[in-house]
């Protein structure tokens, strides 16, 4: 380590606030600030709050050796519209592609669904004359005139970027790169994307609809970057710079701004690698991370020390949690799944007599009943308070004051009188059903990733997780919860905790006894030669992996299992081995193979990553561990009898080793934990909160 | 708390419980749709997945899926019970038809129903429903005659016994379609699916210390009901009258319904519908109630997840003999292309009651034309082409330009298709002005040329409708475009077997979505931003809309547009 630069920084924008931590890497002692998002301007929030923690430090910008950056900017431009006006060049008779989508619809009943706009309307995409075939040979070469032509008639749309998307581009880049030299030299100042470069993947909507993305976002996250980038340099700022990918990974400057649909899901994707780095620290190799906030939950998997992930993702969403009414994305993302279940969740009794709890939410305004603004409906966060598992003189540390009878009024009057009880009833009924929503998630999300949860931990964070955790749990039938300190910095935290990485792909659909090796291995080179360039370059030399796998099915179905290959030269004398391995793969998915059918290959995977960074923090000593009990209150337990004398604990002055049965309710700024009877709750050296559920 | 069958379930409880029902559903529906080897199945979601009560009415469905199925499916399992009562099954059983007059009027439709055993009686049972990629006969097809030319039936039979398959069936199968592997494959994937619902509903029960499902799923039924009423009673009471027509194969196909509206049903009479046709048009009775039934839930949209109870609420009649209550030996091969227009003539006939809750017809059936030959690989195929047409205008939004509906159907994969068959497509793009006009412009539809790259011959059963019955408006909004088929630039039947030679062009216009009210009350801006997304023509604009642009195309020209909507 450069003993000059001795501090990394973790930064991570969010919509409402700017989180940035500073690590100590000599001590591991942290340091955090949180400023508001400055929408207009990003980098103004995150120059503030870096100040701020250097400050704390007593440091300066010469001594950071990291920062590395999670932002939802390119997932905002998207959702807000705020792209770049972006045109699209497409083979001649395929420029609708981008439009048509998948063509089907996601409600069966509804006569009125709707779908997302293109990025790109059909004023702005144009066909030209070039035609390459599935092996890549060119069948007709550019017309480049064309090109000018189509050029020219952008001209008064007012461009500023410019995607390109030609039939199987995926197999030889060639037509697309000479649009690219033709655009190159006609408009140089417009932004451009390469279908070829940004996903040489098979499927011609999922590669156009990423490759509009990409270009739709990248004036904007380039220019932001940029301009970050030459502040913190102006500063004096001599630290590698890192942004935080989609995949769990980080990405160089310069892969951010040449492929900014790769920051999608950069947010969540820290809160995952936040995750996979306790999964390590906690010698759990199985974990479920259950992030829940105030709008939405979000779990996902860590599956033998590594996040599970995904090859496609939705933004945009035009219906909220529905799949198939967003966008969709082909880039490498970590895969969650968000379910519409968080504090704010709306409870209410339909025309049916049921209860339903979300997926609407009351969000920050008008609020939950009882933080006495504009809310008056009953919410997640009422029952809560209602059945005891929060304070309403200690919510955000007392930041906040509740109004316990205003909850009452909103539960008894909305769902009390419905269902015949009174609001503690109700309370516990709304706790039960949004906590049964989430475990019926996990559940169904387990199966299909051929997983059986009860031997998993869960891992509880955000501000309503710890709260509902242990119930989540019983339902699943997982008995280990884990609640880490200092939850609500965590995401910036994890970007600290992942290491470089970019993935690569190419589609190449064939038999697999078929599959043309020297080709592959031609492929595979030189992209892990790309990807090795590209750490070099960013200081990265050793302990550099490549990971390399194929996308694999039975001939003519649809969906495909990922099956990790060997590295080094691949050849026909490891048929028989792949073939075991996918169908060891489809088993472990779907519980039986079948010998018979042929298997055939669709697109081809190579991660290249850095070491995952060490990281080693220390929380601030805690204060008077005899003063941790501060008091009791009556609570109510689901699936239980009358209210409970519970005692109630201050989590910052528990010390590793404290010990606590249950029930008791361990409270601090950020959250509140409830441990159910029975269950047995103690602090471990990480100060963690772990608790025992009984078996 | 679940305690005996005579308690009333809490809200609470019941909620969780319902839930509970429909994500092992869902999940079992994941399952086969993964699994599944049938194009059709992944492609056009033609597949469902069901849980019914002992008396075999149906409780849950999968929320995706044919929703057609769902009608056929509530229909089913009384003729399963009918042949194997409870005493006649064991655990690890597993029963199957592809008989069209119990299922879905298709042999391929193969029902499988596994009884679901929970402390040695049944307590309910697992269905699902895919369709087979193969089963035998000629080549899927409207040119039948006789359903034995379509493919071999199965009556119901058990396929399992005990948990051990039954090898003279699977060897019978086996023998007679073109593709064993993959047909066993699809079977291995239904019973996975139903071995999911089974294994959930017993984990279910055991966790709740229940012997049986009775009192849930009693609740779920009266709940479903009474949300089917409650939505029934905002259609206003009343008979309303319709009537619509198909090319038909040879002759055009009439197709009528007298819809009465009571308080708390619908009833649906299709007297003086054609009769069946002497080719493979047409549909059961079981089919073309499912076909209706969808339209009347999509209509209604009752408060909770639709399932059996919901359709006791539709009655429904045709005339034994007719087109849609096709009797045996009738050809059923192409049934969509007659039994796909009855949404639209439902909806069309309950916009003198609802005009507000229903669109303006579909350009559907969609192309569905069945191939086959020889791969890249050198492997057989047989696989549907798909093409959708245009959704029709809704009263407050545009239709949407090629969809799938009502089957869910996905966009035809250009680069994987050309990845497995020797097909080289020259265009798949939207047909400018196939939207009909209207307040309300219809949805665009699709045109697909393909040229055929095979050195042999490719086997096409065309199947394709609306070539001169185009989409019809609502309110005054135009007709969407009509349909068209062609070999190398001259039209060819719409429903024969033809065969494509190498270097031929094969090339297919669907048909487009209607207008749903008067052009001329289009915002001129909305005609002018669909003039320059080339949704619509200058010369169209002009002539349906009454709009005119200023000599540069790049404004509206006010003085003309306000003459020309005037002098009408």
């Amino acid at each position: 380590m450069d003993t000059d630069k001795h501090f990394a920084i973790g930064v991570d924008i969010g919509g409402t606030f700017t989180d940035v931590i500073l690590v100590d890497e000599r001590t591991g002692r942290v340091h955090s600030a949180k400023v508001l998002t400055t929408p207009g301007q990003p980098e103004q929030a995150v120059l503030t709050a870096v100040d701020q923690v250097l400050g704390q430090a007593q440091a300066a910008h010469p001594a950071v050796r990291t920062i590395v950056h999670g932002t939802t900017l390119a997932t905002n431009a998207i959702i807000e519209r705020k792209g770049a006006r972006t045109a699209l060049l497409a083979t001649r008779g395929f420029r609708d592609a981008l439009e048509t989508a998948t063509e089907m619809r996601y409600d069966l009943h509804d006569l009125f669904i709707a779908f997302p706009e293109p990025l790109i309307p059909r004023r702005r995409r144009i066909g030209v004359t070039e035609r390459t075939r599935y092996d890549g040979k060119v069948l007709t070469p550019l017309d480049e005139a064309e090109v000018l032509a189509a050029l020219e008639a952008l001209r008064s749309e007012g461009v500023e970027a410019i995607a390109v998307c030609f039939l199987h581009a995926y197999a030889n880049p060639a037509n697309e790169e000479a649009a690219a030299r033709v655009i190159q030299a006609t408009r140089p100042e417009l932004s451009l994307t390469l279908s070829s470069r940004v996903l040489p993947e098979i499927g011609e909507y999922g590669r156009v609809s990423t490759t509009a993305a990409n270009a739709y976002v990248q004036p904007l996250v380039a220019r932001y970057l940029s301009e970050l980038a030459g502040a913190l340099r102006t500063r004096g700022s001599r630290g590698a710079f890192f942004v935080m990918g989609s995949n769990g990974g980080t990405l160089s400057l310069d892969l951010a701004r040449a492929f900014p649909v790769r920051l999608v899901e950069s947010g969540p994707a820290a809160g995952v690698s936040i995750a996979a780095h306790y999964a390590g620290r906690l010698g759990a190799p199985n974990v479920m991370a259950f992030d829940m906030g105030g709008t939405t939950a979000k779990i996902s998997l860590i599956v033998d020390g590594k996040p599970t992930r995904t090859t496609e993702l939705e933004v945009a969403r035009v219906r909220r949690f529905q799949k198939g009414s967003g966008l969709l994305l082909k880039a490498p993302a970590v895969d969650l799944i968000e379910i519409g279940a968080g504090g704010g969740s709306i409870a209410r009794v339909d025309a049916l007599g049921l209860l339903n709890v979300g997926p609407d939410s009351a969000g920050a305004v008008p609020g939950p009943a009882c933080y006495g603004t504009a809310g008056t409906l009953p919410t997640v966060t009422d029952a809560d308070l209602l059945l005891g598992y929060l304070d309403a003189g200690y919510f955000l540390g007392g930041k906040m004051k509740l109004h316990p009878e205003q909850a009452a009024v909103a539960v008894a009057e909305n769902v009390g009188k419905a269902l015949g009880t009174d609001a503690t009833g109700a309370a516990r009924s709304i706790y039960e059903v949004v906590n049964d929503n989430m475990a019926n998630a996990a559940s169904v999300y387990a199966a299909e990733q051929g997983v059986d949860l009860r031997d998993f931990t869960l891992l509880a964070f955000g501000g309503a997780a710890p709260a509902h955790a242990c119930d989540v749990a019983r339902r699943i039938g997982i008995r280990e919860v884990r609640v880490p300190f200092a939850a609500g910095v965590l995401s910036a935290l994890g970007c600290l905790a992942s290491p470089f990485s970019f993935d690569y792909v190419f589609g190449y659909m064939r038999e697999l006894k078929l599959v043309d090796w020297h080709s592959v291995n031609a492929r595979f080179a030189a992209m892990e030669r790309e990807g090795r360039q590209h750490l070099a370059e960013a200081g990265i030399v050793a302990d550099v992996s490549a990971r390399f796998s194929a996308d694999m099915r039975y001939l003519s179905q649809r969906y495909e299992v990922n099956v990790p290959l060997p590295a080094g030269p691949l050849g026909p004398e490891l048929l028989d081995r792949l073939h075991d391995d996918f169908y060891a793969a489809y088993r472990q998915h779907y519980g039986r193979d079948i010998r018979e059918v042929p298997v055939e290959t669709v697109s081809w995977r190579l991660t290249v990553s850095g070491p995952t960074p060490e990281l080693a923090v220390t929380w601030p000593a805690s204060g008077d561990a005899g003063q941790a009990l501060k008091g009791r209150r009556p609570v109510v337990f689901p699936d239980g009898g009358p209210a409970v004398d519970c005692p109630v604990y201050e989590r910052n002055r528990l010390a590793p080793g404290a010990e606590i049965g249950g029930p008791a309710i361990i409270e601090d700024h950020e959250s509140t934990a409830v441990v159910p009877p029975g269950a047995r709750a103690w602090i471990d050296e990480l100060r963690m909160l772990a608790i025992s559920l009984k078996g | 708390m679940l305690q005996t069958r005579t308690t009333a379930l809490d809200a609470t409880t019941l909620t969780m419980a319902w839930n509970k029902l429909l994500t092992i559903v869902d999940e079992a529906q994941v399952t086969l749709l993964r699994t599944a080897f049938s194009r059709i199945v992944t492609e056009a979601w033609d597949f469902s997945c069901a849980l019914f009560d002992t008396k075999g009415e149906m409780v849950a469905q999968g929320r995706h899926g044919l929703p057609a199925f769902l009608g056929c499916m509530a229909q089913a399992l009384h003729d399963f019970i009918a042949a194997c009562p409870p005493q006649t099954l064991e655990p690890g059983d597993s029963l199957i038809t592809t008989d069209p007059w119990i299922g879905a009027s298709q042999i391929n439709d193969v029902f499988f129903v596994t009884p679901i055993f929970h402390r040695g009686r049944i307590v309910a049972y697992a269905m699902s429903v895919s369709h087979s990629p193969d089963v035998g006969g000629r080549l899927l097809s409207a040119d039948s005659k006789e359903v034995f030319e379509e493919g071999f039936r199965l009556p119901i039979v058990k396929l399992f016994r005990r948990g051990e398959p039954n090898e003279d069936l699977f060897r019978i199968i086996r023998l007679n379609v073109r593709v064993p592997e993959i047909v066993v494959g699809d079977l291995m994937a239904q019973l996975a699916a139903n071995t999911i619902m089974a294994r959930r509903l017993v984990e279910f029960l055991e966790a709740r210390k229940l012997d049986d499902a009775d009192a849930l799923f009693a609740q779920v039924w009266e709940r479903s009901d009474l949300a089917m009423r409650q939505a029934i009673a905002k259609i206003p009471p009343g008979t309303y009258h319709g009537e619509t027509e198909a090319d038909g194969f040879e002759r055009p196909i009439t197709l009528r319904c007298a819809i009465t509206v009571r308080s708390d049903e619908i009833e649906i009479d299709c007297t003086g519908c054609s009769p069946q046709d002497e080719h493979g048009i047409n549909c059961t009775k079981r089919w073309s109630f499912a076909e209706v039934a969808h339209a009347c839930v999509c209509v209604a949209r009752p408060a909770s997840p639709v399932n059996g109870a919901m359709l006791k609420r539709i009655r429904f009649s045709a005339p034994e003999g007719s087109v849609i209550n096709a009797t045996y030996p009738a050809a059923l091969g192409a049934r969509a292309l007659v039994s796909m227009y009855l949404q639209g003539l439902i909806f069309r006939t309950l916009a003198q009651a609802v005009p507000e809750r229903v669109i303006a017809e579909t350009g559907t059936p969609p192309h569905l034309s069945a191939y086959m030959g020889i791969g890249n690989g050198g492997r057989r195929y047989v696989d549907i082409m798909f093409l959708n047409g245009g959704l029709g205008a809704r009263p407050n939004m545009d239709g949407i330009s090629s969809i799938g509906w009502p089957a869910n159907i996905a966009g035809l994969p250009v680069e994987v298709t050309e990845n497995e068959k020797p097909l080289l497509f020259l265009e798949k793009e939207l047909l400018a002005d196939s939207g009909g006009a209207g307040r309300q412009r219809g949805g665009l539809a699709q045109g697909l040329t393909v040229r055929s790259a095979a050195a042999e011959p490719i086997t096409i059963g065309v199947r394709l409708d609306r070539i001169k019955h185009p989409p019809l408006g609502l309110f005054g909004g135009g007709p969407g475009a009509a349909a068209s088929v062609s070999v190398n630039g001259a039209a060819v039947h719409s429903k024969k077997t033809l065969s494509l030679k190498p270097g031929d062009l094969y090339s297919v216009r669907c048909s487009g979505g209607a207008g749903y009210g008067d052009p001329h009350e289009r915002t001129p801006l909305a005609v002018l931003a669909d003039i320059r997304d080339g949704y619509v023509s200058r010369e169209r604009a002009h002539a349906a809309y009454g709009v005119a642009l200023t000599t540069t195309g790049e404004a509206i020209d006010e003085a003309e547009t306000r003459r020309l909507r005037a002098g009408r």
